[in-house]
């Protein structure tokens, strides 16, 4: 008797607790799936998750770098139903115009019934897809390149870029595609920091294990514009961006002109240097500097002060400047085109 | 096995918890007036850690991911009221000493976090390693503190006098404040030796 | 009457849960850097410490002290002690009380779950919470002194992280060596606090 009674009270009211809990759920959020409205496709969504959440279990990959806690501003979408209301995280990231139209952020609020969203029609093609590390080397001391091969192709455009899974972690971390646009494989070119958890993980991830990566992100387009010329600048790991859009360039675009300018630390840093010569496009140029290294063949200097000395804006073609390096070779850069004449409107960066 | 090692050392060193990460410094403060509490609540955190590690890896295939929380806390609260009940039985003054603080392992931020990022993903040889390795790390930390505040603060060790009879023991280290700043400067030399460690 | 207002002021000053139990450190340390989140994971602490503290006496009361079913089973029951399991017992219904909260808020209080809704997993497993059981347990309170006795804890954990976060808005602009940044002066500090409040101790209720 006693026995019983001591093994059953406690368990009844643990049961009694679950039970609770379980029944103010149902009083709580509508049993079954609820209707989710995402620009005109209709999708099934758990009540109760988040739209972020219930957008990514629909396959729809809208980008969000903090993992739904309100703190990066990102996964801004708009509600065509019902007034939401504006919680501080939302008027943290999101102006009082969009507000007004409706504008809130995906993973703040949640799904308790039918629902209508609007998100900008590009992200609907970013997929989330297992990839198998293909084949790993060295280009520099500190920079891997992996080539990957996802089992659904990415239709990506040169100039994006693809968010990594970290292994067992939740985190992500964003590279962009190395490779040319139309390629099955996707290229990256990732750099180790010291202590840094993704770069460390995908440096030591050995040839033939499989990881996730979602994309393609990324707003870049090369400009339609017969005959304009492109101006890629990059330093360091910066390459990747530049390395897709030269080669992009070089199989399907000769009526563009080419002016790619890189900078390294030293000729040790540099890569693909090699691979950019070996291609044929009528109009190509490429200058490299090395700022700690004195070497025949290389300015030795900056960046921003090669592109002073060496660099002449054509008169008539456009011109569409891509630029992507640290913030302070960005900055410097565009400072010294801008006071050439060129505007900052023609200019798109991606710092790091 | 070497990851078993690693397993092992990276709570007792590479990764321990208290400093690295700055967790259940709750009961790291409450219970280090004394070493042989220290030594007790060291001892009780590393058998909850091993044996709710062990429970958690083993039944991970079985835990549905909506009430793994509530799971996790049922075994951990299950592992300290054994604990509880074997002090009560064979050391009841020590019982007394640690008082409500032998339940408060259950909210012990180290038992639950490492139950949820590593028991839920690894076997059980691993995870068995990695409770061992993060209740020992947070043992000896616990230990170091207690014997600061003890010898300083009662001018004893495990109870016996070690101080000369004329010194004058800085009692503020057994009181509430004490605590708090031996475990700043504590946290201070960490801290330091971390960047040293990170550059 | 008096009683009450002793166990409030006892709770919030004199036997402060953080600065003289150590209770609820990890959240008080990583959450006082902002003074906001203070407020919020300070009511929030509040609000689930009241009524865990008054639920779970309720249970202990007539169910898991020793002998406290006899009004259920006859004087049969006056040997069963089930105090051992109290502990399970408690952290199932904190954390199912959470859970509750966070569900019915999330539901019809959005506003509100804007501001607290990130801090009610936090409060599972901030000892603070547990410790007020436990310790209601030791002090042998009613129910209802329970609540109060729940709620003024609560409000002195609330008023530390509050005035925590105050004093570090003042460090962002002081300068110290780096190594001494985040955690150990937010430590020394609280030291600090927990003398200050000390001078309460003279206090008797």
């Amino acid at each position: 008797m006693h026995l019983l009674v001591t093994i059953l009270v406690p368990v009844l009211w643990i049961l009694a607790v679950g039970a609770f809990v379980l029944l103010v759920r149902k009083l709580v959020l509508p049993s079954g799936p609820v209707r989710l409205e995402v620009n005109d496709r209709l999708m099934d969504a758990t009540p109760g998750s988040s739209v972020l959440e219930a957008l990514g279990t629909a396959g729809v990959l809208i980008p969000s770098g903090c993992g739904g806690k309100g703190t990066c501003g990102y996964c801004k979408v708009r509600f065509r139903s019902g007034d939401v209301p504006v919680l501080p995280t939302d008027s943290a990231w999101i102006s009082g115009e969009e507000l007004a139209q409706g504008y809130r952020l995906a993973c703040q609020h949640r799904i308790f019934g039918d629902m209508a969203i609007e998100v900008p029609e590009k992200y609907l093609s970013i997929r989330r897809v297992q990839a198998t590390l293909k084949a790993a080397r060295m280009l520099t001391p500190d920079i891997r390149e992996l080539v990957l091969h996802p089992d659904e192709s990415l239709d990506f455009k040169a100039g994006q870029y693809v968010q990594v899974e970290i292994g067992d972690t939740e985190e992500q971390r964003a590279y962009s595609i190395a490779c040319a646009e139309g390629s099955q494989d996707i290229i990256l070119n990732v750099r180790l920091v010291p202590g840094g958890l993704g770069s460390t993980w995908l440096h030591s991830l050995p040839v033939g294990k499989s990881l996730f990566i979602s994309g393609p992100y990324g707003d870049y387009e090369l400009p339609g514009e017969h005959g304009t010329q492109l101006l890629l600048v990059a330093g360091g790991v910066g390459l990747a961006p530049i390395s897709s859009l030269v080669r992009t360039v070089a199989a399907t675009r000769n009526d563009m002109s080419v002016r790619v300018f890189l900078g390294f630390r030293t000729l040790e840093h540099a890569y693909y240097l090699d691979e950019f010569g070996s291609l044929s496009h009528p109009d190509l140029e490429m200058h490299v500097a090395l700022d700690s290294e004195q070497r025949e063949g290389f300015y030795h200097g900056f960046v921003h002060e090669m592109i002073k000395n060496v660099y002449e804006p054509p008169q008539k073609q456009p011109v569409s400047v891509f630029l992507c390096g640290p913030p302070p070779m960005i900055e410097a850069v565009m400072d010294v085109l801008s006071e050439m004449g060129i505007s900052r409107s023609d200019m798109f960066y991606d710092k790091f | 096995m070497s990851r078993l090692r690693d397993a092992f050392l990276d709570g007792l060193w590479r990764e321990n918890p208290v400093f690295w990460q700055v967790l259940g410094i709750c009961s790291a403060l409450a219970v280090t007036t004394r070493v042989e509490n220290a030594l007790y609540m060291g001892a009780a955190v590393t058998v909850v850690a091993m044996g709710s590690n062990m429970m958690v890896s083993l039944l991970r295939r079985f835990i549905p991911r909506d009430v793994r929380l509530m799971v996790e806390m049922v075994i951990i609260a299950g592992f300290v009221a054994l604990f509880d009940l074997y002090l009560k039985a064979f050391s009841y003054p020590m019982s007394q000493q640690l008082g409500p603080y032998v339940g408060l392992i259950v909210t012990n931020c180290i038992i639950l976090g490492r139950t949820e990022a590593f028991a839920l993903k690894n076997g059980v040889m691993e995870s068995v390693a990695d409770g061992l390795g993060n209740g020992l790390g947070y043992s000896a930390v616990l230990v170091v503190i207690a014997v600061i505040r003890e010898v300083g603060g009662s001018g004893t060790f495990l109870g016996h006098q070690v101080l000369p009879a004329g010194a004058q023991p800085m009692r503020v280290l057994v009181a509430a404040p004490g605590a708090f700043i031996i475990m700043s400067l504590l946290a201070w030399a960490f801290q330091y030796m971390k960047e040293g460690r990170r550059v | 009457m008096s009683e009450l207002l002793g166990i409030i002021l006892a709770g919030v000053l004199t036997h402060n849960i953080l600065l003289t139990g150590f209770l609820g450190m990890c959240s008080f340390i990583a959450i006082s850097r902002d003074l906001r989140a203070s407020l919020g994971l300070g009511l929030a602490v509040t609000f689930v410490a009241t009524f865990t503290a008054g639920l779970n006496a309720l249970i202990y009361n007539y169910f898991l002290a020793p002998g406290a079913m006899v009004w259920l089973l006859g004087d049969s029951a006056r040997s069963i002690d089930l105090s051992f399991v109290s502990l399970i017992v408690f952290i199932a219904v904190i954390a199912g009380f959470v859970q509750v909260v966070e569900m019915v808020i999330q539901r019809w209080f959005p506003l509100l779950h804007g501001v607290l809704g990130i801090f009610l997993p936090l409060i599972t497993v901030n000892c603070a919470i547990l410790g007020v059981s436990l310790f209601m347990v030791i002090k042998g309170l009613t129910p209802f002194r329970a609540t109060v006795y729940g709620f003024a804890s609560g409000a002195g954990w609330a008023l530390a992280i509050i005035l925590m976060a105050a004093m570090r808005r003042r460090l962002d602009t002081s300068a110290m060596p780096r190594a001494f940044a985040g955690v150990p002066v937010t430590l020394l500090l609280t030291g600090l606090l927990a003398a200050a409040f000390s001078a309460f101790a003279g206090m008797e209720f």
